[in-house]
């Protein structure tokens, strides 16, 4: 049986050593993160688990309320121009850069991402713009 | 739907890739057996045939990553698929080294054995581009090559061992005593090959288990369908060693000494046939579950 006490050793020893990367495409954080108040930001960085296909991950912006005239009120609108690229220096994070700063208001990131082993995942997570 | 249209295209590849590389490998270690049952001719098949299940299996796997059926057809995903994707470059090579396999076999036609080398190592290398398609591409470094590594020696070990259970259930099908000497002897000469094969797919799916659930998951292994789908899949494996030993141990040593007693050779034959069919369904089994396993998510935390 020492092939059997072989591969535990082997096991054991391999488990210690790799402890990065058991996870699929999974949001680890944002900026602006989820449920945050922030100032007009430029950009959303969100942080996966893992590396990703930059051809097949992005995210749409839509705006769920605007401050018009001193007011929040709802206004549903998709923010345009919204481009989505990997991190040239970390393919596990991805970046929606703005054309233009976010006005005051809360807004929805709605983004999907495809991992390296071809898993989709998909989620959303809304923020405020003071 | 995408997501099972998925999980067949995998599955189709793998077992028809699996087979044409552990036919092709038996082609060398048992030629006299593999000139009986026309070895050359089913590899022949499975190439043409693993080329047409990868060209539907990108469909499959285009829709599945774009999250649209509609994308699943569309040039311009599909090209972005091929091109800019870790699976388009396994995916690319895979179709290479089949198209290669398949030119070489047509141009070796008049001397067959020419091919056997240069085919198994095609359909090797097609087969070992079935990692990236899973769980193996996600480490990363030396730890990664490792996990790498171990895959493509379980998915080796796997397509030999499956190709040789096809080749011998072909094998043990076809009557006539002549037959059943070389049979028998096939057999006999493969017992070393399968525990080296058992022992490698033990040790390689242990280190690929580690790679993709730390320690601090296994309490939450029941409630976790990779953990469940993978518990079946392992159930299956037990039944292939089983059946594998009692070929080894009991059934090809009766078909060895039933050759010089007609009375028993019927019986020895009829249970070795039945063996072989059932170890067969159980790979074909195991490989369904381990398309499947590729799509779904090891529990990744503790507690």
């Amino acid at each position: 049986m020492s092939i059997f006490r072989t591969a535990a050793i082997a096991a054991a020893v391999l488990t210690l050593s790799a402890s990065q990367a058991f996870a699929h495409a999974e949001l680890l954080s944002s900026a602006p993160a989820a449920n945050a108040t922030v100032a007009a930001p430029t950009r959303i960085v969100l942080k996966f688990g893992e590396a990703l296909e930059g051809k097949l991950s992005g995210g749409e912006i839509t705006s769920t309320q605007m401050m018009m005239a001193g007011k929040m009120v709802t206004h549903v609108m998709k923010i345009d121009g919204v481009k989505a690229e990997l991190d040239p220096a970390d393919h596990k994070t991805l970046i929606l850069t703005l054309m233009a700063p976010l006005g005051a208001g809360t807004y929805k990131v709605n983004w999907h991402a495809v991992s390296t082993d071809t898993h989709r995942e998909q989620g959303s997570f809304t923020f405020t713009v003071k | 739907m995408l997501e099972a249209l998925q999980i067949a295209g995998r599955l189709v590849q793998y077992a028809l890739i699996l087979v044409l590389f552990g036919a092709s490998a038996f082609s060398l270690y048992a030629s006299a057996a593999a000139t009986l049952v026309s070895v050359r001719r089913l590899t022949g098949g499975l190439a043409i045939a693993s080329l047409a299940a990868c060209l539907i299996g990108l469909l499959a796997q285009t829709g599945a990553m774009s999250g649209s059926v509609t994308d699943a057809v569309n040039p311009d995903m599909l090209w972005t698929i091929v091109s800019a994707t870790h699976y388009g470059a396994a995916w690319t090579v895979r179709v290479i080294a089949l198209v290669l396999a398949i030119v070489t076999l047509g141009l070796t036609a008049t001397r067959p054995k020419m091919a056997s080398w240069p085919v198994l190592i095609l359909s090797g290398g097609a087969a070992l581009t079935l990692a990236w398609g899973g769980h193996g591409v996600e480490g990363e470094g030396a730890a990664g090559l490792v996990h790498l590594s171990a895959d493509m020696a379980h998915i080796a070990a796997a397509g030999l061992w499956v190709g040789a259970l096809v080749c011998f259930s072909l094998l043990a099908l076809r009557s006539g005593v002549d037959h059943l000497k070389v049979t028998a002897s096939a057999l006999a000469g493969f017992a070393g090959q399968g525990s080296v094969i058992a022992g490698v797919l033990v040790l390689t799916g242990l280190i690929n288990t580690a790679f993709m659930t730390p320690p601090s998951a296994i309490p939450q292994f029941l409630g976790n369908a990779w953990a469940q789908v993978l518990a079946v899949k392992l159930v299956l494996f037990a039944g292939m060693l089983s059946l594998a030993a009692a070929n080894r141990f009991v059934l090809t040593p009766r078909l060895t000494r039933s050759l010089s007693d007609p009375a028993r050779e019927a019986e020895a034959v009829r249970r070795l046939r039945l063996s072989l069919l059932l170890e067969t369904a159980l790979a074909f089994g195991a490989l369904g579950l381990v398309a499947w396993l590729g799509t779904l998510h090891p529990p990744s935390h503790g507690g």
